[in-house]
């Protein structure tokens, strides 16, 4: 039983060890603020579409699925508050943190990973350069930065996607929904929709950097990398989440 | 007597609980020429790599130009590393930049490099012509054939005038007339430059070749420094690893007569040259 409890102990003991020496890296010069730029690029520019367009179909498949329960209960006027309260605090965050996790925790890991197989972290390390420096904190620094803005946009589209079916399926006037869906909202719900995608970031990017760093055993490693990246990232979205959420639900 | 550029003393390594590497010394002087064998796992690499603390040793100590390595912090690697040149078994070449920038990362990134612009690329240029690819420069990693590609490694692990190299398997997995050349790029790195050199191969003609050749510089090639059948021994000591263990230390002629199953499974025997065969084969009487 303690040999089976050792060793993710010990590996999550190195994560904290990788993340305690990246946020100390955060402070210290030289930050490679081209290679920040190039992963801005990378993860957000580069999931910009996808995250547009799951916010699209999460906004109207919920307003849908609610629509029924709303004119049973007689509550259409409302539609507007209850999409834009899940989408802000839950589903934009959430499912933009699984997208990113999906696709640059992953590719993250496997960037790094065949990094790893063919030596090119070595030598980094041999000529001159601190791979946590070099590596990680751009990652780092680059998805803290880019997820709430994907989360805003994804938030933003979802609202819209909500808008069309509250108009053409349950029949309110567009000004109705934007009026109910902005109204609702308090500061509370804004800074919990900012605050969890940034907390996700961090995670995700720092789970693809350790998957990738410590990878071994070839082509194949990489491949496991990869996945496990991503698994242990979409968990940690969802335990964080739950945190997250509980704090903010104890403040109110 | 001179100081070691590099020192192992009864060096162990261990990955959970297997233990990779047992009891390693021995201690390489300025100008000396240590061959590496030893079949794949044997733990020539770990070697190599202990040696500019990639990875610490679990026993023994590492003293590297006189300094103790062995838990020396990274930070404070960083200055000794810019003295030494390495070339990986997997290559290392960063993928993401060009043939030039490649060569050129150890003089932008080393600290004690207090080169600019112009004279780096002077000496990217340099380092590659040296190598015979000066036309590569902005072509990336993946447009080369791997032969080309460890000629880049050589030409980025000596772009910084290293006061020791180390070359992991430069030969491995290449042609016969490739792996020639490479090891000519390396008997003439050593000659021109006088680098102290560790090389790491399992092929016994490379190491031999490191033992009795030198390189020509009008002519432009390397010749053999003795006359076939007798050996040179450019101060160049053979070992033999087996499991993380070294099994033998000697030199070439050591080396053939030893009897020990393992070791005598490294050793190549050279066929009887036909006469008139020395000119033929680049040996220049002296
Ligand atoms: N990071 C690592 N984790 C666990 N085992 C390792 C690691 N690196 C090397 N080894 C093991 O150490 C032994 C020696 O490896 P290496 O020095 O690469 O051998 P080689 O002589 O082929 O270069 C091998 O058995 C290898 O499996
Ligand atoms: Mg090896």
């Amino acid at each position: 039983m303690l040999d089976y409890l050792k060793s993710p102990v010990q590996t999550f003991q190195d994560f904290l060890v990788l993340t305690g020496r990246s946020v100390r890296n955060l402070t210290r010069p030289p930050i490679y603020w081209r290679d920040v730029l190039m992963q801005m690029d990378s993860i957000g520019v580069g999931s910009l579409p996808i995250v547009a367009l799951i916010g699209a179909f999460s906004g109207i498949v919920m307003t849908l699925q609610m629509s029924r329960a709303l004119s049973t209960y007689g509550a259409t006027s409302q539609t507007g508050q209850v999409v834009s309260i899940s989408i802000i605090r839950e589903l934009g965050p959430v499912l933009t943190a699984l997208l990113v996790a999906g696709r640059n925790a992953s590719g993250i890991a496997s960037e790094l990973g065949s990094m790893k197989v063919t030596e090119q972290i070595d030598a980094m390390r041999a000529l001159g350069t601190d791979p946590i420096q070099k590596l990680v904190v751009p990652r780092l620094m680059a998805t803290a930065f880019m997820q709430p803005l994907l989360t805003a946009i994804a938030d933003f589209v979802g609202l819209i996607g909500g808008l069309l079916i509250a108009v053409s399926v349950i029949g309110n006037t567009a000004n109705q929904y934007w009026t109910s869906a902005i109204d609702v909202l308090e500061l509370n719900d804004m800074v919990q929709g900012l605050l969890k995608p940034f907390v996700f970031a961090i995670v995700i990017s720092l789970v693809g950097c350790f998957y990738g760093m410590r990878t071994s055993g070839g082509t194949q490693g990489v491949g496991l990398a990869t996945t496990k990246a991503v698994v242990v990232a979409s968990v940690w979205v969802f335990v964080l989440d739950v945190l997250v959420t509980q704090i903010f639900v104890s403040l109110q | 007597m001179a100081e070691p550029i590099l020192e192992y003393s009864n060096v162990g390594l261990s990955f959970d609980d297997k233990r990779v590497l047992s009891g390693v010394s021995f201690s390489v002087l300025p100008g000396d020429t240590y061959i590496l064998l030893g079949a794949a796992g044997s733990g020539k690499t770990l070697l190599l790599k202990l040696a500019i603390s990639l990875l610490q040793c679990d026993e023994g100590s590492i003293r590297l130009l006189g300094r103790d390595i062995t838990r020396l912090r990274e930070s404070e690697m960083f200055d000794l590393r810019a003295e030494v040149g390495i070339l990986f078994q997997e290559g290392g070449l960063f993928d993401s930049l060009t043939i030039a920038e490649n060569v050129g990362y150890p003089l932008r990134n080393q600290k004690n490099s207090n080169t600019n612009e112009d004279q780096i690329e002077a000496r990217v240029k340099a380092s590659l012509d040296f190598v015979e690819l000066g036309h590569t420069l902005d072509k990336f990693p993946s447009e080369l054939s791997g032969g080309m590609r460890r000629r880049v490694g050589i030409a980025r692990a000596s772009v910084t005038n290293p006061k020791l190299s180390l070359y992991d398997s430069p030969t491995a997995g290449l042609d016969p007339i490739t792996a020639h050349t490479i090891m000519s790029l390396i008997v003439k790195e050593r000659e021109i430059r006088h680098t102290t050199t560790v090389l790491v191969t399992h092929r016994y003609q490379d190491g031999a070749m490191m033992a009795n050749y030198r390189w020509d510089k009008n002519r432009n090639t390397v010749y053999r420094a003795a006359p076939w059948g007798e050996y040179a021994n450019l101060r160049t000591t053979f070992l033999v690893m087996n499991e993380g263990r070294n099994v033998f230390r000697g030199t070439q002629q050591e080396l053939e007569a030893c009897r020990d199953p393992y070791v005598s499974q490294f050793v190549l025997r050279q066929p009887a040259p036909k006469p008139g065969a020395e000119l033929y084969q680049g040996y220049l009487p002296a």
